[in-house]
């Protein structure tokens, strides 16, 4: 596995939930979602997607629904349900807090001063 | 379920082999299968010039959505699957090994007591055929 992917993994939960957190999806919409809101630079797979919401799915972040598309065949839409967002609040913290510890660790300064720092170079 | 450009039959072995790269086969490998198939149809529905090498080209090949979906799994709950289908085929062996050894032993007995009743039916006739 790559650094990124590894990185990836980590903030799989927090994307996804964030996501989730303005309209109920299902799979196929959750990583357009992820393309789109990250400029094309996080792209997620389904294959990586399911592991984390299903996880969610039985620690009760979300919900599932199914509906009725066409004839027979049926789609799942997910919602975010309360628990998930005091978790999303919660994790959301951590890796702002986590974050800046790295840029901090690795001598960039606050990540103002980081993000700062890289606009001016761009 | 058979789009414009992908056949159901390319959809099917897609599924049966993503299914047979999977390293834990339970409900939720069930319910993925079903999800990936759903969101599959969704891509076709949006791309309806897609054919069945876009499809492998945008969710991967079967074995690279098999490993991504096993490593999203905790390490221990793998760990404990692989334990359980262990255990369950060493108990299975054992007791196909222990139904074997009593099968035996059941024939062995069985054909000793007949050999034994038949040498003790010779005796009798013989010793019969003495006294008269």
């Amino acid at each position: 596995m790559s650094i990124t992917e590894g990185l990836k993994r980590g903030t799989i939960e927090i994307m996804l939930l964030n996501i989730l957190k303005d309209n109920d999806l299902y799979g196929y919409q959750i990583c357009q979602e992820f393309e789109k809101r990250s400029n094309g630079l996080f792209q997620i797979t389904e294959g990586s997607l399911y592991p984390v919401l299903y996880r969610l799915l039985d620690k009760g972040y979300i919900s599932d629904r199914k509906e009725l598309v066409g004839k027979r065949r049926t789609r799942v839409y997910y919602r975010i349900e309360s628990e998930g967002l005091e978790y999303l609040k919660k994790i959301t913290e951590e890796y702002v807090s986590l974050n800046r510890g790295i840029l901090f660790a690795l001598g960039y300064g606050d990540l103002e001063v980081f993000l700062d720092g890289n606009k001016n170079c761009d | 379920m058979e789009t414009k450009t992908v056949t159901e039959k390319e959809l099917s072995s897609y599924i049966k082999a993503t299914k047979k790269a999977l390293v834990c086969k339970n409900a939720k490998t069930k319910q993925m299968l079903a999800d990936l198939v759903n969101d599959i149809l969704c891509y076709c529905e949006e791309n309806p010039n897609s054919t069945f090498e876009d499809i492998k080209k945008h969710f991967g090949e079967p074995n690279t959505v098999a490993e991504e979906f096993s490593i999203g799994f905790d390490d221990n709950y793998i760990k404990k699957y692989k334990f359980a289908q262990f255990f369950k085929i060493a108990v299975i062996a054992i007791l196909t090994a222990i139904l074997l050894f009593i099968g035996t032993l059941t024939v062995v007995i069985v054909a000793n007591n007949r050999r034994a009743a038949a040498f003790d039916f010779d005796v009798e006739i013989k010793y019969n055929e003495v006294i008269e």
